[in-house]
């Protein structure tokens, strides 16, 4: 079986059907509760560190023992995907509390003014798991054309404006971690596809957030309208897509069947938001349907979403199942 | 000569940033871990509704909404009270960083009971102005659900369970005295080819209801390519979301106004920029001085809950200054 050839390049050994996890895990009851004191100013920074990095440590550790490939640092000192990277950029502010789903909620940042990177905005957490293990650990960050969307603008004439100058800030942020040697980096990316005219302005961002920059690059997308999209997203200058197959019934597999593409794709194929355990049966199925549609040195397994909304033990659950059905399929496809 | 009237098409944020203001989150938190009752929790919210109908009122709206603040979102509390409901998956609305439950629909589903009434109710107490009931419509119902069922295959199939089930609702909303009924399908401004199925399903939500107005409310979407298609709408207003296309929309409105009382939404939703006073004066005085309208309705383009609760209120705040500026 052939293997990838970025991959190869960057001297990345994976098995078969490599086993990752989308990016936040849960965090500790204790570690919530020191960031709200610390944000209250009850409790200093320095105690949160620590706990972060302890929390981080605990994740990697529980990684590697069921087995990941491509390893996450959980995203123990992060609350939202939109606010923890735009707070670091310059020219965001912090907005006000905006509802995302049922009771959760984050401040909506503010573009004031120019974008512009003026610090690493996850290399650091990133650099102490990596510390922690053999196994590559991938660089999880929101990429610019979620943060233009997902943000309020009130600095920019056009949102495509707005767009170009967070990809110039994002380029520099992987070229830093590159140059610190991050070799697998993940651009969440699902505020796309958002409507059809957007495939354009999201090719162009992707390509001007990713130039120049010598990694293996993920961009993780909503499943939703993906059919209309995907055979176009073929040509952006990345190396695999991460989509949640449970959470839309697995409806773009047809059209990723159908369209031929050498870059490889992390299938979601455990549901973040149930709040139980699947089974090791039931993940076998959902691979079972990727595997017969998909050729195999394309496919890597992982969650549909963060777990950081289960529980703790729902989510080593999930993951230890996960890690059991892959390696089984792994056997039984040699 | 034309009276301007301002209402509220939508939702609220619940919340705000200083710590009452976070009331509701925190009754929900201790709600979903069974710390307090559901009672508990809706003393907190009707709390929360008051407060935001007082705010409304302050701003001195002519038409209110309750804040829709016991939504989750704006389609799984219509297929609650649906026997043998499923969920499948938390999906995006409408490409925001908001998400909504989409449901499963069983064959042979029931409609047990209904939600909206009560909640009329509460609101027309706390108010002395008419309160607008707030429905998603049938075609966006059916377009953000799915079914295994062969009866329910098909969007026109889903779409007329939804304006079965809508019916419903306004009827026994109506009983209570509602008279404003808006129903919101931003689903047909994305997709105006549905235009004909939702003129029909408007027939059918409106079914014995002959006392009240109805409103069709359009937002996220250009909605010039829709305007020829609205006037044949069994509605007595159109709410139009104005900041997508004005230009091209007002054009096509000028070729053939029509009959229906017309809501613009002016009060851009979806920023935390400012909106131009003079800007929107304007454009309703060109409006009442070129056609026999009566009465014109400003409103926020869609539901203010996308905005934190001070930008919300500047947006309120907004529609009162156009209120005074429009009648001098």
């Amino acid at each position: 079986m052939a293997k990838n050839a970025k991959l190869q390049k960057l001297a990345l050994d994976l098995p078969l059907f490599p086993i990752t996890t989308a990016g936040s895990l849960p965090k500790p009851m204790e570690l919530t509760e020191l960031r709200f004191r610390v944000s209250r100013g009850i409790h200093q920074n320095s105690e949160l560190d620590r706990k972060e990095k302890l929390s981080t440590e605990i994740w990697v550790r529980q990684q590697e023992r069921f087995g990941f490939d491509a390893i996450v640092d959980g995203e123990m000192d992060r609350g939202d995907m939109v606010q923890h990277v735009a707070q670091k950029i310059n020219g965001f502010e912090q907005g006000g509390t905006v509802r995302c789903v049922g009771n959760r909620y984050y401040r909506k940042p503010i573009v004031k003014s120019k974008i512009e990177w003026s610090a690493p905005l996850v290399h650091d957490n990133w650099r102490y798991a990596q510390r922690l293990t053999h196994k590559p650990v991938k660089a999880v960050l929101t990429g610019p054309f979620t943060l233009a969307n997902w943000s309020f603008n009130e600095h920019y004439d056009t949102r495509e404006a707005l767009c170009h100058d967070l990809a110039i800030a994002i380029n520099k942020e992987l070229r830093f971690l590159t140059e610190n040697n991050t070799k697998i980096i993940q651009l969440d990316e699902l505020a796309f596809p958002l409507r059809d005219g957007d495939v354009g302005l999201m090719e162009k961002t992707i390509t001007e957030a990713v130039r120049g920059i010598n990694a293996y690059i993920i961009v993780r997308i909503s499943s939703e309208g993906l059919a209309n999209v995907w055979a176009r997203m073929q040509r952006w200058p990345v190396d695999q897509f991460y989509i949640d197959m449970v959470n839309c019934n697995f409806e773009p597999l047809p059209i990723i069947k159908k369209t031929r593409s050498s870059k490889q794709i992390t299938f979601g194929i455990v549901d973040s938001y149930r709040h139980s355990v699947e089974p090791v049966a039931l993940l076998t199925r959902r691979i079972k349907k990727i595997t017969s549609a998909i050729a195999a040195d394309r496919i890597w397994f992982g969650t549909d979403f963060g777990l950081k909304t289960c529980s703790i033990e729902e989510a080593t659950g999930k993951l230890k199942h996960l890690s059991e059905a892959v390696r089984a399929a792994r056997l039984k496809h040699r | 000569m034309t009276q301007l009237f301002i209402a509220n098409v939508g939702n609220l944020p619940r919340v705000g940033d200083d710590k009452d203001e976070q009331r509701h989150r925190r009754a929900r938190a201790h709600f979903d871990r069974k710390e307090i009752s559901a009672h508990a929790l809706h003393d907190v919210e009707h709390s929360i509704s008051q407060e935001l109908i007082a705010r409304q009122l302050a701003f001195g709206l002519d038409e209110v909404t309750d804040g829709l603040i016991t939504w989750n979102d704006p389609i799984s509390p219509f297929s609650q009270n649906i026997s043998n409901i499923e969920w499948i998956g938390w999906r995006r609305y409408y490409g925001f960083n908001f998400y909504y439950r989409r449901p499963l629909l069983p064959a042979n589903g029931r409609i047990k009971g209904n939600w909206i009434a009560p909640l009329y109710r509460s609101a027309q107490n706390m108010s002395d102005r008419p309160v607008r009931v707030v429905l998603t419509g049938p075609l966006t119902l059916a377009l953000h659900s799915d079914s295994n069922a062969k009866t329910l295959s098909t969007v026109a199939k889903r779409a007329a369970f939804f304006a079965k089930l809508l019916n419903k609702e306004i009827t026994a909303a109506h009983k209570e005295g509602a008279a404003i009924f808006q129903i919101d399908e931003p689903a047909l401004a994305e997709h105006p080819n549905h235009a004909d199925l939702a003129r029909a399903m408007l027939h059918d939500i409106r079914y014995k209801i002959s006392t009240a107005k109805f409103i069709l409310n359009l937002f996220y979407f250009p909605l010039a390519p829709l305007w020829p298609k609205l006037q044949a709408m069994p509605v007595e207003g159109l709410n139009l979301d104005m900041t997508h296309d004005e230009s091209a929309l007002l054009d096509a409105m000028r070729r053939s106004p029509g009959d229906q009382e017309i809501g613009f939404g002016v009060a851009n939703a979806l920023t935390t920029k400012p909106d131009d006073v003079d800007r929107s004066v304007a454009l309703l005085t060109h409006w009442a001085e070129h056609t026999n309208a009566t009465r014109i309705f400003a409103t926020p383009s869609s539901g203010l809950e996308g905005l934190p609760r001070q930008f919300a209120y500047q947006k309120l705040a907004f529609l009162s200054q156009v209120k005074a500026r429009f009648h001098g």
